[in-house]
């Protein structure tokens, strides 16, 4: 069973911005706080309804963590990453704007992953939506 | 008191109230890969047994607190189910793993403050649903992932705890080099207390070149640095420490406790995975209990993960930060080591209902009554409970002499 992306009222503009190519976090029209997508209450002042804002798709690796294919047993698999033929790189990424999410490394070695190693936002279909991944910046160092 | 080194516990002057409160009674019923009974099954044994065990009946209980696993299924009608009645305290708790703590603190206030006298509190959880059925699955996500925010998770590869945790050790990892081979060393550790326990479910001895042998499931975790999945429940009673002089079994007191949500703000600077609520809650605990972490003979941590010992250890200041990992693998922690901790086996080895797993061992250990893997010295023993992704945290300090 591959789980899809399903919007649902809360999480709605988030998938509409995704499907424009567009990564949003919250902020606070009060005093400009930026928090994750799911933040519902301002942080630092408690304002409630946040609103949404585009941010810039540039991050940095917090950490990750690596989904190995597992060799089919007699247990159906229970989530997509069971189901995997090559492994699985989950990451907490740090946006530039400094909210973290868990999202996927797209296209990076494993072995190659290091705090700090400096990624852009890219997307990719999940049932009728777009789901954020990030991937390795070509040039960039990191560190 | 006799025998701790401990100057503190006579002479403190800090906190009053916790050690008016003891536990009497341990019921554990059959425990692991144990089919055919419900969660309910479980709950109402392991009441039945820890009252007899306390050497009392059902009808002196005046106090309830339930939690039940992931599997559902046991509330607030476990008191009529039972025929209790008249109760003066009854509320289902929850605070994920740092739940049985909780609990057991509740009860303790409520016996000191004369709100009740005898508490029983019960987990329960039957997440295996038959035989050869994955024990992954039992845990492997629930509703939250389905829709929203945390289907865009869901569909990203995120399912259940061990991803969640993985990221968080790999942080420690990172900051402070923890490695394979420390895991390995809770785990192998563990391992050897387990084999001196008739409950534990994982009783043959590994190696650190097992753990390393042992498959993925989610990098940097093998299937050894993950907690077992099990049916079965564990309750304890609760009552005055002056009542408990007459009673059945030794009395364990309660020195100190304490409680630590963090709630950690997922953002640039946020400490998930170095440091977690045991901070402040074990400062709590021993302050109250009028210890230090030198005063501490047994440990009993709570151990979903192996990693999740390591950042425990130095939470509560028993190695300094990032010293957790060459602390274990200097095997401190196992028979033999400086600081026996997990000697039952922990969730990683004996079995795995939340916090009771750390509570009901110390239990036995404060009590005297482990057998061959009894430490000597068992005059405080610490007792750690741990929640969500390190987000809650409890802490009791417990000991069989009366906090005079």
């Amino acid at each position: 069973m591959v789980i899809e992306a399903i919007r649902d009222p809360s999480s709605a503009p988030f998938f509409e911005a995704a499907a424009r190519g567009e990564l949003v976090v919250r902020i606070c029209p009060t005093c400009d706080r930026r928090a994750r997508p799911e933040t519902v209450c301002c942080l630092e002042c408690a304002y409630e309804p946040l609103g949404w804002t585009a941010v810039s798709g540039r991050a940095t690796l917090v950490s990750w963590a690596v989904v190995h294919p597992r060799p089919s047993t007699a247990v159906a698999p229970s989530t997509p990453s069971s189901e995997a033929t090559v492994p699985v790189v989950l990451a907490i990424v740090e946006l530039e704007e400094g909210p973290w999410l868990h999202t996927r490394l797209f296209d990076v070695d494993p072995a190659s992953a290091h705090v700090g190693l400096v990624l852009q936002v890219a997307f990719v279909a999940s049932g009728a939506e777009q789901v954020p991944v990030f991937q390795g910046v070509t040039g960039a160092g990191g560190g | 008191m006799t025998g701790s080194s401990g100057a503190g516990p006579v002479t403190s002057g800090a906190g009053a109230g916790a050690g008016e409160a003891a536990i009497v009674g341990l019921g554990i019923t059959e425990v692991g890969k144990v089919y055919g009974r419900t969660t309910a099954d479980f709950a109402r044994d392991a009441v039945r047994l820890a009252v007899a065990d306390a050497g009392l009946a059902l009808a002196d209980v005046d106090g309830l607190l339930v939690s039940v696993g992931l599997s559902g299924g046991v509330g607030m009608e476990l008191a009529v189910r039972l025929g209790l009645r008249d109760l003066r305290m009854l509320s289902v708790i929850n605070a994920w793993g740092a739940t049985a703590g909780a609990q057991i603190q509740l009860a303790a206030m409520a016996v000191s403050t004369g709100m009740a006298e005898t508490v029983v509190c019960v987990h329960a959880d039957a997440p295996l649903a038959e035989p050869g059925a994955s024990a992954g699955a039992a845990y492997s996500g629930g509703a939250a992932l389905r829709t929203g925010f945390g289907s865009a998770m869901a569909a990203n590869g995120f399912a259940g705890a061990n991803p969640m945790y993985a990221l968080a050790a790999r942080r420690h990892m990172e900051a402070y080099g923890t490695n394979d081979d420390h895991l390995a060393a809770v785990a192998v550790g563990q391992r050897e207390w387990a084999a001196m326990n008739p409950l534990a479910q994982m009783r043959t001895p590994i190696t650190v070149a097992e753990h390393h042998a042992s498959r993925w499931v989610v990098e940097p975790f093998r299937l050894l640095d993950c907690c077992l999945v099990s049916n079965g429940a564990v309750a304890v009673v609760v009552t005055t420490a002056e009542r408990s002089a007459h009673l059945r079994q030794p009395p364990v007191h309660l020195w100190g406790f304490g409680q630590g949500h963090p709630g950690y703000v997922l953002e640039r600077g946020c400490e998930l995975g170095l440091h977690t609520g045991a901070v402040s809650s074990g400062a709590t605990a021993m302050r109250m209990a009028g210890i230090t972490a030198a005063d501490v003979d047994v440990c009993q941590l709570y151990d979903c993960y192996t990693y999740t010992v390591i950042v425990t250890l130095e939470d509560y200041g028993f190695c300094a930060k990032g010293e957790g990992g060459p602390f274990a693998a200097s095997g401190a922690l196992a028979p033999g080591g400086s600081l026996p901790t997990n000697t039952g086996g922990g969730q990683l080895s004996s079995f795995y209902l939340w916090g009771m797993t750390p509570v009901s061992e110390a239990v036995i250990q404060a009590r005297g009554q482990a057998g061959e893997r009894q430490i000597d010295r068992h005059d405080v023993v610490l007792v750690s409970g741990n929640g969500g992704t390190l987000d809650h945290h409890a802490t009791l300090v417990l000991s069989p002499h009366r906090r005079s």
